[in-house]
C-alpha cells in the first residue's frame, strides 16, 4: 500500500530524515513514534505534498505519488497537528466546503457530510459554529474533513495531543473503526504506549532514522527484550553470582536488592540460556530466572539514548 | 451546473463568508453616502443655477460625472489594497492554507479564488455604486455606453491593483506586512512611473539639446531632436490614473485639451496620428492586464509546495554531502 524508499530530506546541512525506509500495509493502523524533532511530522509532510524530498520516493499503489498532484490528493487524506477552521462556518458547512474542493457539490456533498458527521459522531453538532466546538470534536471534525473524498491513506500528525482521556478514547474508537473499513492509518505521536493501544504496527524514528519497526507484538517482545533478568538466588550464593556473572560478556551491569539480582544483558534468548548455566555450573541455587516485565516506555527511552551515546563516542572520537 | 453556480470552491466559500459578515455591507453604506453628498448638492443647485442664469450647460453634468468617477477610482485604489492584501496571508495565519493545498485544489485554483473573492468585493462596490451614477441620466448630457466605458475602465483599474495585494499576500505571511507592501507597490506604480516617463522624456531632451549646441558649435551644423525620447511615455500604460485620463478624454474629450494622450503636446517625434497613442486606453488595458496575469502566477508559485524536486545525480550528490 504505502512503501517509502530511501527517503532523504535535508535543511542545509541538518539532516531531518536520513535514509527513512518504511512500508505500510493496506488495513494497517501504523503508529509513527519518535521524540519531538524526530523526523515525523517532515515525514509526514512529504508524503502529503506539503514539503519536498532531497531524494527517495514514496509510493502508493506502486505509484509515486511525490510529482503527481492529483493522485496525491485522491489517495492521501491529511490531518495536521493544527485544526486550521474558518470561524462563521457550520460543521456542516466546513465539510461541504471542503467536499467541494473535490468537485462534490450539492446534495451529493449533503448526504456524504451528513454520514461523515455521524461516522465522528458530530451529527448532533452539524449546525454548531466549528469555533465553539471542543478540542476533541475539532479534532473528530477534522478527522471527518479528510476523509470527504474517501482517500485510501490517512495521515495523522499527533492527533490526540492535548486532548482529554475521554476525547481520546473517542478517537481512538474512531480510528479502529476507519481500520476495519479497510482505511490504511499513519498516525504519529511522540508517545509510545499511547500508540500501541491502538495501533497494529509502530515505527520509532529517531534523528530521521527508522530504528525500530515491527507489530505490536514485536515490538512488546524487543521491549521485554530490553528489560533486565530478575535471578532469585540463595541468600548465601550472592557474593558467588556476583563473581560468575562479572566473567559473563554479554553481562552490562549487576544489582542486587536481597537475593533478587537485576541483571542487565545486552544479547537475547541465547545468552538467557548460558548465564543461567553458567549459574548451575557453579553451585549457585537459583530459585527463579525470569525477564523483567518490558515497558514501551524504556524501550522508546532505550533506543533514543543509546543513539545518543553512539553520538556522544563519535564526537569524542 | 446550475446557471451562476460558482465552481471555485475558494471563491464560493469567501462569497459564502462574507455575506456572513456585515464588512462588505458597511463599506458599501459609506462609499455610496460619500458620493451621495457630493452629487445630492450639484442636483439640488443645478436646476436653480440654471434657472437664475437664463440657461442650463448640460456640459457640467459630464463634469459632474467625471469628477465622481475620478473619486470611484481614487476609492479603489484606496480600498482595492486594503481587501485584497490580507486574502491569502489569513489563510496562512489561521492555518487553513496548508490544508487546501493537500485537497485537490491547484495553487492556481486558490490563487483565482482569493483573488476573485477579493476583486468581487471592489466590483459589488462599483456596482452599488451605479444607481447613485445614473442620477446624472436626469439632466442627460451622458449616454449610458459611455457611462458603461468609463465603468469598464474602473474595473481595469480594479483587476490591476488587487493583483498587487494577491501577490504580497501569497509571497508574506504576515497580513499587516503584506497591507504595507502592497501600499507602498501601489503607490510606487502611480508616481515612479510618472518620474520615469516623464524624467526619460526630459533626459532625452536635455541630451538632445547639448548634442545640438555641441554640433553647431564644432561643426557649424544644426540638427535638432536626434534621440527620441517620445517611447518613455509608455511606461505609462501602466498606470491606472493615466489610463482613466485617456479613457475620460476619449469618451467625452477634454475641450481645448484634445481628446486624451494622443492630444497632449510634449513629442519631439511622435504625431497625433500615432497608432500606439491613439489606442492609449485598450493597450494599456492589456498592459496592466499582462502585469496582472504574471503577478498572478507568481502568487500560486509561491504557494506551490513543492517547488522542484532533486533528481538523479544532482540528489546523490546532495545526499552523499550532507551524509559525509
Amino acid at each position: 500500500m504505502l512503501k517509502i524508499n530511501h527517503l532523504y530530506k535535508n535543511y542545509g546541512r541538518f539532516l531531518a530524515v536520513n535514509d527513512l525506509n518504511l512500508h505500510v500495509e493496506k488495513g494497517e493502523l501504523f503508529g509513527f513514534v519518535g521524540a519531538n524533532g524526530a523526523g515525523k511530522t517532515t515525514t509526514m509532510r512529504i508524503c502529503v505534498g506539503l514539503l519536498g524530498a532531497t531524494s527517495g520516493q514514496v509510493l502508493i499503489d506502486g505509484e509515486d505519488v511525490l510529482s503527481n498532484h492529483d493522485l496525491l490528493s485522491r489517495k492521501i487524506g491529511y490531518v495536521p497537528d493544527f485544526f486550521g477552521v474558518y470561524s462563521s462556518f457550520s460543521a456542516m458547512e466546513y465539510l461541504e466546503f471542503f467536499a467541494s474542493t473535490y468537485g462534490i457539490r450539492g446534495a451529493e456533498a449533503e448526504v456524504l457530510c451528513k454520514d461523515l458527521l455521524d461516522l465522528v459522531k458530530l451529527s448532533h453538532k452539524a449546525d454548531a459554529d466549528v469555533n465553539g466546538l471542543s478540542r476533541g470534536m475539532k479534532q473528530r471534525m477534522c478527522l471527518a474533513r479528510a476523509l470527504v473524498h474517501n482517500p485510501d491513506i490517512l495521515f495523522l500528525d499527533e492527533p490526540a495531543s492535548g486532548l482529554d482521556p475521554k476525547a481520546r478514547f473517542e478517537l481512538k474508537e474512531i480510528l479502529k473503526n476507519l481500520s476495519s473499513m479497510g482505511k490504511t492509518i499513519v498516525i504519529s505521536s511522540h508517545i509510545l504506549p499511547e500508540l500501541a493501544e491502538m495501533c497494529t504496527s509502530i515505527g520509532i524514528i529517531d534523528k530521521g532514522q527508522m530504528m525500530l519497526k515491527g507489530t505490536i507484538d514485536e515490538i512488546h517482545r524487543a521491549a521485554s527484550a530490553a528489560s533486565p533478568l530478575l535471578v532469585t538466588v540463595d541468600d548465601e550464593s550472592i557474593d558467588a553470582a556476583f563473581e560468575v556473572l562479572k566473567q559473563i560478556p554479554v553481562v552490562q551491569q549487576v544489582s542486587s536488592q536481597g537475593s533478587l539480582m537485576k541483571v542487565v544483558i545486552t544479547g537475547g534468548k541465547e545468552d538467557e540460556k548460558a548465564i543461567l548455566a553458567s549459574l548451575l555450573q557453579n553451585d549457585i541455587s537459583v530459585y527463579s530466572f525470569t525477564r523483567q516485565d518490558g515497558s514501551l516506555e524504556s524501550l522508546f527511552m532505550d533506543i533514543v539514548g543509546r543513539r545518543k551515546n553512539e553520538n556522544v563516542r563519535g564526537g569524542v572520537q | 451546473m446550475k446557471p451562476f453556480e460558482v465552481k471555485n470552491a475558494v471563491l464560493r466559500k469567501d462569497m459564502i463568508l462574507d455575506m456572513k459578515r456585515p464588512k462588505i455591507m458597511i463599506i458599501m453604506i459609506i462609499f455610496n453616502l460619500i458620493l451621495g453628498c457630493v452629487l445630492l448638492p450639484v442636483l439640488i443647485a443645478f436646476p436653480i443655477v440654471g434657472l437664475a442664469a437664463g440657461e442650463i450647460s448640460y456640459k457640467v453634468m459630464v463634469y459632474f460625472f467625471i469628477a465622481l468617477v475620478w473619486i470611484e477610482c481614487i476609492a479603489i485604489i484606496f480600498l482595492a489594497p486594503a481587501l485584497t492584501a490580507g486574502c491569502i496571508s489569513i489563510e496562512k495565519e489561521r492555518q487553513t492554507l496548508e490544508v487546501l493545498l493537500t485537497t485537490s485544489m491547484t495553487p492556481w485554483q486558490i490563487v483565482t479564488g482569493k483573488y476573485l473573492s477579493a476583486i468581487y468585493l471592489v466590483i459589488m462596490l462599483i456596482i452599488s455604486s451605479i444607481p447613485t451614477l445614473f442620477t446624472v441620466f436626469i439632466y442627460g448630457g451622458i449616454s449610458i455606453w459611455q457611462m458603461l466605458q468609463i465603468l469598464a475602465i474602473l474595473v481595469t483599474t480594479t483587476f490591476f491593483i488587487a493583483s498587487f495585494g494577491v501577490f504580497f499576500s501569497a509571497m508574506l505571511k504576515n497580513t499587516i506586512l503584506s497591507v504595507i507592501l502592497t501600499y507602498i507597490t501601489v503607490g510606487a506604480v502611480l508616481s515612479i512611473t510618472f518620474m520615469l516617463a516623464f524624467g526619460g522624456m526630459g533626459v532625452t531632451a536635455l541630451v538632445n539639446e547639448m548634442i545640438t549646441d555641441y554640433m553647431y558649435d564644432v561643426y557649424y551644423i544644426k540638427v535638432e531632436n536626434v534621440l527620441c525620447g517620445d517611447p518613455f511615455i509608455f511606461i505609462l500604460w501602466l498606470n491606472p490614473l493615466v489610463t482613466l485620463f485617456d479613457g475620460v478624454g476619449q469618451v467625452f474629450g477634454y475641450a481645448d485639451a484634445g481628446n486624451g494622450i494622443a492630444d497632449l503636446p510634449i513629442y519631439t517625434h511622435f504625431t497625433d496620428k500615432n497608432i500606439l497613442l491613439n489606442m492609449w486606453t485598450i493597450l494599456s488595458i492589456v498592459s496592466q492586464g499582462l502585469v496582472t496575469f504574471l503577478l498572478l502566477k507568481a502568487s500560486a508559485f509561491f504557494l506551490k509546495p513543492v517547488k522542484k524536486q532533486k533528481k538523479g545525480k544532482k540528489a546523490k550528490k546532495t545526499q552523499k554531502a550532507i551524509t559525509a
